[in-house]
């Protein structure tokens, strides 16, 4: 039996998927800051360890860069269904069903949820120069994501997300070697930490083994992954589920190279290798009716009303390659952007499992392991910013940032769990050099996209019309030494 | 502990970076136990009405599943009556040609039973018995009395004074066709049938599931001693005929049955708690459980070649008095032989009654005459068509044996010689045994005709069925009721004794002691608001439909009464009501 359906996981699979650098680009639910507003591939600073470890090498002094941040988000979501829906209190199983039992309330637009996601986030960066002017090592400890999600448990989205919660940590060491001028290599090694909390009403009539189960009793169901939405969305099928506590732990690497045609332009060539990702955790599903737990003991279906036991979550992060440059127009203004690409569509499936003694049905042919696999079919997504950057004093310089994302997830495959769009990007930023070896920075970052309006999500699962808006404020202190 | 120290140590990381989350526990309430609801307070239930309708759902039985199912309902579960007459024949064939070494060996009832069995003209002795005359007038004739004997009986000399398959036959009839429980079974009540009793068919042994799950040891309870009135003290008692049984049944045997149900239980309210307990759906439906048309809704696997009887002992008890043979033609057809007075299972009856076939069957109205060498007619032997038999003599060559039915004759001759040897009256009960009988069965005849059977009485599967589908929990008084189709109205049952959760073995767990079922409108009982109408086929129940602002009054079965307020529906299936204990 598929504990965690395809949509079971969406949420901490989405969220786990966009913890690591470059991958949050993709999504709803990415930090808008991993780092300072005035670090990106062409930058020089000690957050190059992150965006081009080859800048490194460029730097002259030692650098301490740590910051301090929040996040909060405005996410909305109306459903809309398309689909037939049988009325929540029966049990039919085998589509088409009799049209007495549809109940013909259940369609079209449902009541708006949202979520207001608060989470605070942090970063420190360290470089430091061991050969002058040659070879410089870098140090990142920073939250590549955090977030928060906090829908109604009874509104319409609740087979979709409840409740989710996500932080992950990457410790990063890497090095720049400057060859000259023009030229500059440099490569990194991450360790990744993730954690992940969810929550959201389990919808068994989507679970394959389930429909397996009830296919060893002889009986023809409609009820798996692919189940219309006749069958759907029943009150006794849909059960509460969570996945507390799980913790991955990864390793991924990057390597950039900068070109210096000119001592006016940068350009910056960056790759981030894929990751992969094992969440361990515990799992609970309340099963606790007498339909799961009693009535149909005799025919070999009875849980305990509360199973709980261990769950694993895999997956493996896509590859992503950046291209930046920027460019010195004068003594006061500098232009910057890039253009990254992400293999999105390495990410096809989670793969999910959860083990229990108190899961086994042995009558039903249903074991203690369940393994499902979940497809995403997420697309591959291109983000583009671009930023200018003006010193307004000798000791204050003032930034403007705008960007774009394209989405990774299409229509199919899209929930609350994981919302998305076309993402626009706006920030500003400034940074107050206190000193000659200490500055003050500060960002202001947003994203939004433009109400997305679904309708060919598969089975009807996420239908409706998406809206999000981020804001992110960051401190950062800069030290040069 | 590797493993937990870098959960720990991630864990300080991610929280030191990140707040470690929270989201709410998945949690289950606690199970309360029931306790008795307390005058004037009230309680909410909601009660369901769910459907999970199974279609042809194929549940297999095999025997160690039969075997956790209560005796009684396998012993219910009559399956077909198995003509026994081939078996018997084949063993008293088998008992007949025993050499006589392995016969020595055999028990004294064996050896008496054997003995009849090879009874011939040739080796019959028939001093001491009213043929004894005939000795003397063969020899006169100079024929031997067996050939003499032989020609009365129109046989060879050598052939069976009385064949086994008469022997089978009469035992089968008599002694086990006069035992109660070879002549009837409960069955379904119909027309044809209003006191639910059905014959069993002759010379059959009625099966029973349980007879094949625990392999025939019930037989000889079955088939012992038993009352021919069990309400009359002073009635005859049949002593019995099965001493010892047993039976091999290999575990492949299994049955399949199909059905199509509702699978879950309808949900009521123990009103002593206000529990929310179930009901065993299957008896409401067990007239559309089984799909008749399919021919497969049941199927049998294993059976047959695995219907044996290993062992089945059978004794015929003698009269513990010489019963002598008739000497008058009245009264007809049999004369007047005390043997015929006997109860059908005693062994001079039974000699009788096969000495009776045999002449009736085979010896058909002759006359034998037998000639000096003068060709003078010296004597003759006379049947008539009735089986009266005379023997006259014409000339003085000794007396002939007194007129007599055929039968009186043999039965005194096959008596006398069991007592050769010095054996009492009384002391020569038969016995046989039949042992490691392979029941050739035709699989697919035994399955049609426990088809037949289990269609004309599906009812019989009602036990079975609903330990197969046992889902009730709790003790309801009443349940909560939506038609399946049609109506959409909310109906409130209440229990009858079909409704009563099942103990282990099959019986009711508790008694159905209502006084006055039903649900009223006054606290006094006096205005009954339900009825036994017909709705969805049932009208055995008391039953009242239901809306909300409803207000009914009820009373269990400890006399407590309570009020019962329908509240707002929650949804459509659904029902809320409010359970107050009024006293």
């Amino acid at each position: 039996m598929r504990l965690l359906s395809l949509r079971a996981l969406v949420p901490a699979c989405a969220l786990f998927a966009l913890a690591v650098p470059g991958s949050a680009r993709a999504s709803g639910l990415d930090a808008p800051i991993v780092t300072s507003g005035q670090s990106h591939p062409t930058a020089r600073d000690a957050a190059a360890v992150y965006w081009n470890p080859a800048n490194l090498g460029y730097l002259k002094k030692g650098e301490v860069l740590a910051g301090v941040g929040l996040i909060v988000g405005d996410i909305r979501y109306d459903r809309e269904r398309t689909g037939a829906y049988q009325t929540p209190d029966t049990l039919q199983f085998n589509a088409p069903i009799d049209p007495s039992y549809i109940d013909g309330m259940k369609t079209g637009p449902s009541g708006q949820v949202k979520a207001n996601p608060i989470a605070p986030s942090g970063n420190f960066f360290l470089a430091y120069p061991v050969v002058k002017d040659r070879l410089t090592l870098g140090l990142g400890i920073y939250v590549p994501f955090a977030a928060a999600l906090k829908f109604p448990k009874t509104g319409d989205q609740r087979w979709q997300a409840q409740q989710a919660f996500i932080a992950t940590s990457q410790i990063h060491l890497g090095a720049g070697v400057r060859i000259n001028d023009y030229v500059a290599l440099g490569a990194g090694v991450a360790y990744v930490l993730g954690f992940a909390e969810l929550s959201k009403m389990q919808d068994f009539a989507g679970v394959q083994e389930f429909a397996d189960g009830l296919n060893t009793l002889g009986q023809k169901n409609s009820f798996g992954p692919a189940a219309p939405t006749e069958v759907r969305e029943l009150d006794v099928l849909s059960r509460p589920f969570s996945l507390k506590r799980a913790i991955a732990h990864g390793v991924t690497f990057n390597v950039g190279v900068t070109v210096n045609p000119t001592k006016r332009l940068n350009i910056a060539l960056t790759y981030f290798h894929s990751t992969a990702m094992r969440y361990r955790g515990k799992f609970a599903v309340d099963l606790n009716d007498p339909f799961f737990t009693q009535d149909l003991a005799a025919q070999g279906l009875q849980f305990k009303p509360l199973v709980r036991g261990d769950a694993t979550l895999e997956y493996t992060l896509p590859k992503r390659i950046t291209l930046g440059v920027g460019y010195d127009i004068g003594e006061r203004w500098r232009v910057d952007g890039f253009v990254q690409y992400v293999r999105y569509s390495e990410l096809d499936a989670f793969r999910v499992t959860a083990t229990s003694p108190d899961l086994a049905q042995p009558e039903l042919g249903i074991g203690d392991t369940l393994a499902v696999n979940l497809p995403r079919m997420w697309k591959d997504s291109i983000w583009v910013e671009a930023s200018g950057r003006f010193r307004a004093t000798e000791r204050l310089l003032l930034s403007a940032t705008l960007g774009y994302q394209s989405p990774a997830a299409p229509n199919k495959t899209i929930d609350t769990a994981s919302p998305d769009g076309q993402r626009i990007i706006g920030a500003l930023g400034g940074v107050l050099d206190v000193s000659p070896r200490i500055s003050l920075l500060a960002d202001a970052r947003f994203q939004g996209i433009a109400p997305r309006e679904v309708r060919g999500s598969d089975y009807d699962l996420g239908n409706g019309t998406y809206r999000l808006f981020i804001a992110a404020i960051a401190g950062h202190l800069r030290a040069r030494f | 502990m590797p493993t937990r120290r870098l959960a720990l140590a991630t864990s300080v990381v991610t929280a030191l970076l990140g707040p470690v989350g929270c989201i709410d526990e998945v949690a289950v309430p606690a199970a309360e136990d029931p306790i008795e609801a307390a005058i004037g307070q009230p309680k909410r239930v909601v009660l369901r009405s769910l459907r999970f309708e199974v279609d042809d759902f194929e549940q297999a039985v095999n025997l160690e599943q039969m075997r956790k199912l209560p005796r009684k309902v396998l012993d219910d579960l009559w399956l077909l009556d198995f003509d026994l007459t081939e078996s018997v024949t084949v063993v008293l064939d088998e008992l007949r040609a025993l050499p006589p070494a392995e016969a020595d060996a055999l028990a004294p009832a064996a050896q008496n039973l054997r003995r009849l069995l090879n009874m011939n003209p040739d080796n019959v002795d028939l001093e001491g018995t009213q043929l004894e005359e005939l000795i003397a007038l063969s020899a006169s004739v100079g024929v031997p009395p067996a050939r003499a004997l032989a020609a009365l009986m129109q046989i060879g000399v050598t052939d069976d004074a009385i064949p086994p398959k008469v022997v089978s036959e009469t035992f089968l009839d008599e002694l086990l066709g006069s035992h109660p429980a070879a002549q009837s079974r409960q069955g379904a009540v119909d027309a044809d049938h209003p006191d639910g009793l059905w014959p069993i068919a002759a010379r059959s042994l009625p099966i029973t599931l349980g007879d094949i799950v625990y392999a025939f040891e019930s037989l000889p309870e079955r088939f012992g001693p038993a009352s021919l009135d069990p309400d009359d003290p002073n009635a005859l008692v049949h002593p019995g005929f099965v001493l010892a049984a047993s039976g091999i049944t290999e575990d492949a045997f299994t049955m399949y049955v199909r059905v199509n149900l509702n699978a879950l239980p309808y949900k009521g309210v123990d009103l002593t708690t206000s529990y929310v307990a179930s009901v065993n759906s299957t008896a409401s439906q067990i007239r559309d459980v089984f799909d008749f048309s399919n021919p497969d809704w049941i199927r049998v696997e294993g059976l047959s070649k695995n219907l044996t009887i290993s062992e089945m002992t059978v004794r015929v008890l003698e009269d513990d008095a010489f019963v002598p043979g008739g000497d008058a033609r009245e009264p007809l057809p049999t004369g007047n032989s005390p043997a015929w007075g006997l109860p059908p299972w005693l062994f001079e009856r039974l000699i009788a009654e096969m000495a009776r076939r045999r002449t009736v069957e085979g010896i058909g109205p002759h006359c034998d005459q037998y000639k000096l060498a003068t060709d003078v007619v010296a004597f003759e032997a006379c049947v008539d068509d009735t089986g009266w038999t005379e023997m006259t003599t014409f000339t003085d060559v000794g007396n002939p044996p007194p007129p007599a039915y055929l039968w009186d004759m043999l039965s005194e001759v096959a008596q006398v010689r069991l007592h050769d040897g010095g054996l009492a009256e009384g002391d020569a009960d038969v016995e046989f045994t039949l042992r490691d009988i392979v029941i050739p069965l035709d699989q697919a005849a035994i399955v049609k005709q426990i088809k037949v059977n289990l269609e004309r009485n599906p009812e019989a599967l009602i036990g079975i069925t609903e330990q197969l589908n046992d889902n009730a929990d709790g003790d309801a008084d009443f349940y909560y009721f939506k038609p399946s189709a049609g109506d959409s109205g909310d109906y409130l049952f209440f229990v009858t004794a079909d409704d009563l959760r099942k103990d282990a073995d099959g019986l009711p767990a508790r008694p159905y002691e209502y006084e006055r079922p039903g649900f009223f409108a006054d606290p006094e009982l006096t205005d009954k608001r339900s009825s036994k109408a017909d709705i969805d086929g049932d009208t055995s129940h008391e039953k009242v439909r239901v809306a909300p602002g409803d207000v009914l009054y009820l009373e269990d079965d400890d006399r407590r009464r309570y009020k019962i307020a329908v509240l707002d529906k929650p949804s459509a299936n659904n029902l809320a009501l409010e359970v107050t204990r009024t006293r």
